[in-house]
């Protein structure tokens, strides 16, 4: 077994069981951290993927954006004294039917397909390559994706602000 | 190569600035002085419009201009735009009066109405699956935000976060149809995938039917079909009046303008595999949308299920996969848009001091009372039960139509039985207008200009696409024509 | 068993991460948890593009989707967050269908 063999069934191991406790967990404050796990864990296999560039985007967006706020609107949610940070769970049966469903298939499709196999096409730094993609071939939904964190800050910003006095 | 032209780019750009323009214009407008969105926004919208009409009516559109390889400017890009442009300039002059006895008539509002917009208009005419992604993340981040703009009322939030919940679950599920798609063709680009699926090998077809059912889930959501409209009622009833018609007519159009896209434009290779499940998820549409409508006595829930009902119908006109299905979709689309407009639209501008006719005693006896609102009404509720002479009775005809020729004679049967149930329920209201006895004290605004002009309308268009429906007939059979 | 990591190797934690997120998302009341079942859907989405990205005949266009489906999830996380907090304000439970003005 090669280390990046080693790697990859460590990152496996991280990335389910945190996801497993996100998902499983009745305390949102434990979700929350175990999502932080999850979030690098994946992020480990997108620099074992050769992404280098995308690894370092999901280190500083999802860690250090996307958690955050998750870990604020949890906090937010729950006055300090509140100990009970209970997230009860409804409709478990039909849902784990739906997701074990969901994931057969999948697993199904992913091991039968003589996948196209083109490894080496990609470049050893991904960041020149993407930049390129960005300004080139994918300028209309880079261009696009301003908008949309624009809609996305005047949204919340309309949506949380306090009740004029009207 | 041809040379790249930008101009059918120009509609979405004069819509994106006008909504920044909004949105400044509200900063710098003194409290207390009238608001100056809704002029700005009909503006803008109608400059967009006239911009989307002339490229429309030039012949070097019609197979597609050479925009960048992310978008097409094709016949059907541009049937689109201007309707998708027209109900949001509808939904604009709607606006104002609800705004103001709801509260909160916000140049944020319109601005976000209209970044909206730029996320429809993308979408349909997206050819790359990034660009395709983006555009619908636009137009529902901007929706799940309008669905809170009433922020005294908590039905709003709560419909709200179901609408960003079910929302967000259909994108992670089209997008995990992407990746696979991605994985089988190598690309994001439609026309790339579209070679990948026909040439894909027996081993590789249950990846292509996986990543369509993936993306089946990811519309089926957008376009409210069963299953995935158990978000449609609450979203519907507890969203403001007007979100909700922009929902109703202008989301369904543009998510229906994108899974045509992809479905019939780009994966018809895989038809054997996905019109059977198309079939069945119409047919369970329509009876469970159509028998849901019979038991609600809101009407904004009762509209929201026959939403769910025309969802299905409209997907019973996609499983012929031909041109003249396509035709009969977009043509319908038009007349269903309009309808929905109206309607809500009438609701919103009756609406008083945070209420609402939402209940048949509150709208028995309105033919007495507002002869002009009760006959457009009328108008509106015989088109979405499909009698003759309005729009959706010659919507309804070729859509099924369009299943017969495909050999789903059973399903357009369905679809029939189904409209002569739905009649009940739009025939009630129009009973409880005209038959009943007016209860208490008329406690309704009267409708304004602008809301007076955006229901006639859609009248016009309702009644205009039953008497003479050739024009817009023509149009979609061209804009089809340069989809297949 | 072979155990060094294909492609279907990387497909299948992709499969179990997106089973597990739909599982929260169908299960968890709690609207920010939920949310967080939405974001491992999404990552398991983003593990599939750089894995085709990497292994298959894509090229750098699965990773610049996986780039721009990390922009769409931080905004929607924004907006999600800013419904969330508007509603606990309001009736002090962020749970999605505690609702009593809403008929479900």
């Amino acid at each position: 077994m090669t280390a990046s063999a080693v790697v990859f069934w460590v990152l496996t191991l991280i990335v389910l069981a945190s996801a497993a406790v996100v998902v499983l967990s009745r305390s949102l404050i434990n979700s929350a951290f175990a999502l932080l796990a999850t979030f690098s864990g994946v992020a480990g296999f997108y620099v074992l993927l050769g992404a280098d560039f995308l690894a370092a985007v999901q280190f500083l967006v999802y860690v250090g954006g996307i958690l955050i706020l998750l870990v604020f609107g949890v906090m937010l949610t729950h006055r300090i004294q509140d100990l009970d940070l209970r997230a009860e769970a409804r409709q478990l049966v039909p849902g784990l039917f739906v997701a074990a469903g969901v994931f057969i298939l999948l697993a199904a499709v992913a091991t039968r397909t003589p996948w196209a196999i083109g490894a080496g096409r990609l470049p050893s730094a991904t960041t020149a390559e993407i930049g390129r993609a960005f300004l080139g071939k994918y300028l209309l939904p880079f261009e696009a994706a301003s908008i949309l964190l624009l809609v996305a800050l005047i949204g919340a910003a309309l949506i949380v602000r306090k009740r004029e006095d009207a | 190569m041809p040379a790249v032209d930008l101009r059918p780019l120009l509609p979405a750009l004069i819509v994106a600035v006008t909504a920044l323009v909004v949105l400044l214009a509200q900063a710098f407008t003194p409290k207390g002085s009238r608001s100056p969105s809704m002029g700005l926004t009909v503006t803008g919208l109608a400059g967009a419009l006239l911009l989307s009409l002339t490229m429309a009516s030039d012949g070097r559109y019609g197979r597609g201009a050479n925009t960048g390889g992310s978008v097409v400017a094709d016949d059907f890009t541009l049937f689109f735009h201007v309707l998708l442009i027209g109900l949001a300039l509808m939904a604009a002059l709607l606006s104002p009066a609800y705004y103001r006895e709801n509260g909160g008539d916000r140049g944020e509002y319109y601005s976000l109405m209209m970044f909206s917009l730029v996320g429809m208009l993308g979408l349909v005419s997206a050819t790359e699956m990034i660009s395709m992604f983006v555009a619908l993340e636009i137009m529902s981040v901007a929706l799940y935000a309008l669905c809170g703009t009433r922020r005294d009322q908590v039905e709003s939030q709560e419909a709200a976060l179901k609408y960003f919940v079910t929302g967000a679950f259909a994108s992670a599920f089209l997008l995990f149809g992407m990746a696979l798609l991605y994985g089988l063709s190598g690309s994001t680009s439609l026309a790339r995938v579209a070679r990948g699926v026909a040439t894909a090998t027996p081993e590789q077809i249950p990846l292509a039917v996986l990543g369509c059912g993936l993306l089946i889930v990811g519309f089926g959501f957008k376009v409210a079909s069963v299953p995935f409209h158990m978000w449609t009622p609450d979203v519907y009833e507890g969203a403001p009046t007007t979100v909700t018609a922009l929902m109703a007519a202008g989301v369904k159009a543009a998510s229906f303008g994108a899974f045509l896209r992809v479905f019939l434009g780009s994966l018809p290779t895989l038809r054997e595999e996905w019109v059977p499940a198309l079939a069945a998820l119409a047919a369970i549409t329509m009876v469970i949308g159509n028998l849901g409508a019979l038991a609600q006595s809101n009407l904004k829930r009762m509209l929201a299920f026959s939403s769910v009902a025309h969802a299905g119908y409209l997907m019973t006109g996609m499983v012929g996969t031909t041109e003249a299905s396509a035709q009969a979709i977009l043509f319908y689309l038009v007349a269903y848009g309009a309808v929905n407009m109206g309607t809500f639209g009438l609701i919103a501008s009756l609406s008083k001091g945070g209420r609402e006719p939402l209940s048949l005693q509150d709208v028995a006896g309105l033919g007495a009372r507002r002869p002009a609102i009760a006959a457009s009404l009328t108008v509106f509720l015989i088109s979405l039960t499909g009698i003759p002479i309005s729009g959706g009775f010659v919507g309804k005809f070729y859509l099924f139509g369009a299943a017969v020729n495909a050999g789903y004679t059973g399903l357009a049967i369905i679809g029939v039985l189904m409209s002569v149930v739905s009649a009940y329920y739009y025939l009630r209201v129009v009973v409880a207008m005209y038959m009943r006895e007016p209860e208490g004290e008329d406690v309704w605004s009267t409708p304004e200009a602008p809301g007076r002009l955006a229901a006639l309308i859609a009248v016009a268009v309702t009644l205009g696409l039953g008497i003479w429906p050739a024009p817009v007939l023509d149009l979609a059979r061209a804009a089809a024509l340069s989809l297949l | 068993m072979n155990l060094e990591p294909t492609l279907a190797h990387y497909l299948l934690v992709s499969a179990a991460l997106f089973a597990l997120g739909l599982l929260g998302l169908i299960t968890r009341r709690n609207a920010v948890q939920a949310l967080m079942g939405v974001e491992l859907m999404l990552n398991s989405a983003n593990l599939n593009l750089v894995a085709f990205s990497r292994f298959g005949t894509g090229g750098i266009d699965g990773q610049v989707f996986g780039t721009f489906v990390i922009v769409v999830a931080a905004a929607e996380v924004a907006v999600a967050l800013a419904l969330v907090l508007a509603l606990y304000r309001m009736r002090r439970t962020p749970n999605l269908d505690a609702a009593t003005t809403l008929r479900g």
